[in-house]
């Protein structure tokens, strides 16, 4: 019996020798795994995110984008401009876009002796400046019309003109708050459908000529660009940035129906083309412009020179009437550019129809870049075309385009950008906050953070009279939030949610974390059995 | 409460009688709520297996595009996945050419066909990059998913699928849930006004059934545990040609014209179970407007809107002789063109001069 017992005595005793070596064998285990390792492998697993100020991003719609506007009236006698003040004032007041400013200017001494309106105008501005976005009604007594729009900011009224015009007047075109209703709508049905301002565009004028063998046309388009559509850019760049480019393109010829159609001219004859089938026509010349070379949005100016076999060219509507004024044939698509159809001259087709050699032309250039000019015009979403009765708008006799339209155009943009975005910044957040396995990185978090404070401070701008702060903040503000909205890395993460986290991580740890468990149950053994040796003791 | 809706119908036909005075009260309203809003269209089309006994997938994805692009899509707003290229397979005796039945009848390949995505770039995170927009750094601008709120978008999907999911490239799987979220963030960044969802595969209905995005119309060729069934062999391939679902469609579409006044609610009854064997699930919840009032070509067609302007600007920069003189001093110098002769006869010649 003694024996039988005493070889695990001995045991137990080399054991106990050890133990020592054991225990801190084990608690070097446990140190590792538990106290380095799973802290380590929490971080570096957790998934990176940046704070973001998520409930004030939220709380943005909650303020309404409102824009100050100053309107100046002069009149000859003071007490008309107190009346129409008043009356404009209690039709202002109640408006949730618009806190217009009314402002009496005194009558100028020296007004008698200016004989135009534009002297008048000069020495108003003399005395009272404006700043950007503001606009002024200076009475005029020997004006044909109700009210006369300016090139510049401000606009002629008679002696006659009622407050209820000059309030149509300025909602309709100065101020053009249907547009600005369309934009802040939440009505999605009633909504703007088109995209918000680009900061780039790439504008690519194309001189299409179908047969280059037939038509010998010449023309030296890239100075007619350089004369005309660059400075005009040049101009409106406030909002957007436009790279020009020029390209003739051969052998492209059109997909639509075109009818023959008889006539008293030399050569007999013109071809129809029909309204209905230009965007037809469209998506047959889109293919070969390579507009998709680029990576920016793109305007297409397209010039079409039709063939003599097919010239001159009109375009028809389905009442079968030509819609052709002045000799041009042109249209628009807004979003995607225009086309101009350039007729070759009449002595040209007519040598073609008697089979002599084909002449050599020049095309106008004037012509067609006065078109053109137009054309911009209305695809930027410039010019205002609402017409109003008894309100007569002076001719753009200048590259540039009229302040006030071109501010409105601003004013528009502005609060546009700041809508885009803020809605954009709220479904990123309300995202983000959704799925906690997204990565937000810094670049993604500066450029939320940086599209919030700058949609706070175009919103405040807006509200200072400062519209060019305001409109260069809200595209800043807009740009940003489409960085972010659209990054890449936030679908780094997409297969990697936080189940699969475990399900890959517990198989690879737990083999290990078995026996440090198990050692966790042999120390507390071990103490026991000490305790109750000193408790026998 | 009868006084307050009298003055609120009252209301509704004065405006209404404003806009056209023969219009009949209801009908007049009702059509304004159901006309389409919608700017522009575009459409993604997948294909999401490959392997060449799914060539009927290829040839299904094909003739859905055939089809939109006759009806006007442009090919800058249709973005084709493919997986196979089956027109190029080394299996296929028809080289460039792809049939929806044995026939030869039609051949969905036709002469132009501008693939986006192909092989192994479908994948689902491709697929899911192009929903969401967040393509990766240098995607070419033909390759992204360009919607806006006024888009008319249009999904089609086919493949393999189960309950849940549907199989890319038999390797991964894209489930119903990334699906709907994809859709519910195109709706957040309003990158469309309108979404017709088509899906054509085993369990298909189980791919829209976590849809909560509005606007969203879907159709899938089978309820949760049917299977979506082939068309027909052609044994001198030896493969299915087309699934039935989508040869249904197919024959429909191909009646349609650009100005057809087809609905999308005769389009949900082209494949009537007794042809189709599975039943042909829809989901109309989300959608607000009457699929019977909808036109096809508000998915299937394109629109581009057109304004004749014949304005000018009258500004005069320069004289119309600055502009002929600077062309005809910057006429580049003539060249000649000289064309090579195919055979090099000349060395013949040479040897005959030779010999003689």
């Amino acid at each position: 019996m003694d024996t039988a017992e005493s070889t695990p005595f001995k045991l137990k005793r080399k054991d106990k020798d050890e133990d020592k070596y054991r225990i801190s064998a084990t608690i070097a285990f446990i140190v590792v795994i538990v106290v380095i390792g799973v802290p380590m492998w929490w971080k570096t697993t957790t998934v990176y995110r940046v704070n973001l100020p998520s409930a004030p991003i939220l709380r943005l719609s909650e303020q309404s984008i409102k824009t100050a506007v100053q309107v100046a009236i002069y009149t000859q006698q003071a007490s008309r401009a107190q009346l129409l003040i008043s009356e404009l004032q209690s039709r202002f007041n109640d408006s949730d876009i618009w806190s217009v400013e009314f402002k009496q200017l005194p009558p100028l001494a020296n007004a008698k002796e200016v004989h135009t309106p534009a002297a008048l105008e000069k020495l108003i501005l003399k005395e009272h400046p404006q700043s950007v976005g503001d606009f002024m009604f200076i009475e005029w007594p020997k004006l044909e019309d109700e009210l006369l729009l300016t090139t510049e900011r401000s606009a002629l009224m008679r002696s006659d003109a009622t407050s209820h015009k000059l309030t149509q007047l300025l909602h309709s075109k100065v101020l053009q708050t249907y547009r600005m209703k369309q934009i802040l709508t939440t009505d999605e049905r009633l909504g703007v459908k088109s995209e918000a301002p680009q900061p780039v565009y790439d504008v690519i004028v194309s001189v299409l000529n179908p047969k280059p063998r037939l038509t010998h046309a010449r023309w030296n388009i890239a100075m007619a660009v350089e004369t005309y559509i660059k400075p005009f850019l040049a101009q409106v760049s406030d909002i957007s940035n436009y790279t020009v480019r020029t390209q003739w393109k051969y052998r492209v010829s059109i997909e639509a129906e075109i009818k023959q159609v008889r006539d008293q001219s030399k050569l007999g004859r013109h071809y129809a083309l029909q309204e209905s089938s230009l965007p037809h026509l469209l998506t047959s010349i889109a293919q070969n412009l390579s507009a998709s070379t680029t990576d920016k949005p793109a305007i297409n100016l397209v010039v079409y020179i039709p063939p003599c076999s097919m010239a001159p060219l009109h375009i028809y509507n389905s009442k079968n009437q030509k819609l052709t004024r002045n000799g041009v044939d042109a249209f628009i698509s807004p979003g995607w550019g225009s086309l101009i159809i350039a007729n070759p001259d009449e002595r040209v087709c007519l040598s073609y129809i008697n089979n002599e050699p084909p002449l050599a032309y020049y095309v106008n250039t004037n012509d067609n870049m006065q078109v053109m000019l137009d054309q911009l015009h209305k695809l930027l979403d410039i010019s205002s075309e609402l017409q109003i009765d008894g309100v007569k708008t002076v001719d753009i006799e200048q590259l540039v385009p009229r302040k006030w339209e071109y501010e409105s155009y601003l004013r528009r943009s502005a609060v546009r950008h700041i809508a885009t975005a803020t809605s954009t910044l709220q479904s990123l957040v309300k995202l983000l906050d959704q799925i906690s396995y997204i990565v937000i990185d810094d670049k993604v978090g500066t450029a939320i953070i940086n599209s919030y404070t700058d949609i706070l401070a175009a919103k405040a701008a807006l509200l200072e009279h400062r519209l060019g702060d305001a409109s260069a903040l809200a595209k800043r503000a807009f740009v940003a939030s489409e960085v972010g909205f659209f990054d890449a890395s936030l679908l780094a993460q997409l297969y990697f949610p936080d189940e699969q986290k475990y399900a890959i991580y517990i198989p690879l740890f737990l083999p290990v974390m078995v026996p440090v468990l198990s050692s966790f149950n042999m120390l507390r053994k071990m103490l026991q059995s000490r305790r109750t040796k000193v408790k026998l003791q | 409460m009868y006084i307050k809706l009298l003055c609120v119908l009252l209301y509704v036909g004065s405006c209404l009688a404003n806009v056209d005075d023969t219009s009949v009260l209801p009908e007049g309203f009702v059509d304004a709520t159901q006309r389409s809003t919608h700017t522009n269209n575009w459409a993604v089309l997948v294909d999401a297996s490959r392997f060449w006994f799914n060539y009927r997938h290829v040839a299904n994805v094909l003739s859905i595009y055939r089809s939109v692009k006759r009806l006007g899509i442009p090919d800058s707003q249709i973005i084709l996945m493919i997986a196979d290229d089956m027109a190029c397979n080394p299996r296929n005796p028809r080289p460039g050419q792809v049939y929806n039945n044995a026939n030869q009848h039609l051949n969905v390949y036709g002469d132009d066909v501008e693939v986006d995505y192909r092989g192994y770039e479908v994948t689902v995170e491709n697929f899911v990059r192009l929903l969401t927009g967040r393509t990766q750094n240098g995607t070419a601008r033909s390759k992204k998913l360009l919607s806006e709120a006024g888009s008319n978008v249009l999904i089609y999907l086919t493949g393999h699928g189960g309950d849940g999911f549907l199989k890319f490239q038999d390797s991964e799987e894209i489930t119903s849930q990334e699906l709907a979220d994809g859709i519910q963030q195109m709706w957040e960044k309003k990158r469309y006004n309108e979404l017709f969802f088509m899906v054509d595969t085993c369990q298909a209905a189980s791919l829209y059934e976590k849809f909560t995005s509005p606007n969203v119309l879907a159709v899938a060729s089978s309820l949760v545990g049917e299977d979506s069934l082939s068309h027909h062999v052609d044994p001198s391939i030896g493969v299915y040609m087309i699934d039935r679902y989508t040869f249904y469609a197919l024959e429909f579409l191909e009646k349609v014209q650009p100005f057809s006044k087809r609905t999308i609610g005769d389009f949900l009854q082209v494949c009537p179970k007794r042809v189709c064997i599975s039943t042909v699930g829809v989901r109309k919840d989300l959608y607000r407007r009457d699929p019977n009032k909808v036109l096809i070509t508000d998915f299937f067609g394109a629109i581009r809107p057109t304004r004749v302007s014949t304005d000018r600007i009258n500004v005069t920069l320069a004289n119309e002789d600055d502009f002929i003189v600077s062309t005809a001093a910057s006429k580049k110098p003539s060249f000649r063109i000289i064309i090579e002769p195919q055979f090099p006869t000349k060395f013949f010649q040479l040897k005959k001069l030779r010999s003689m």
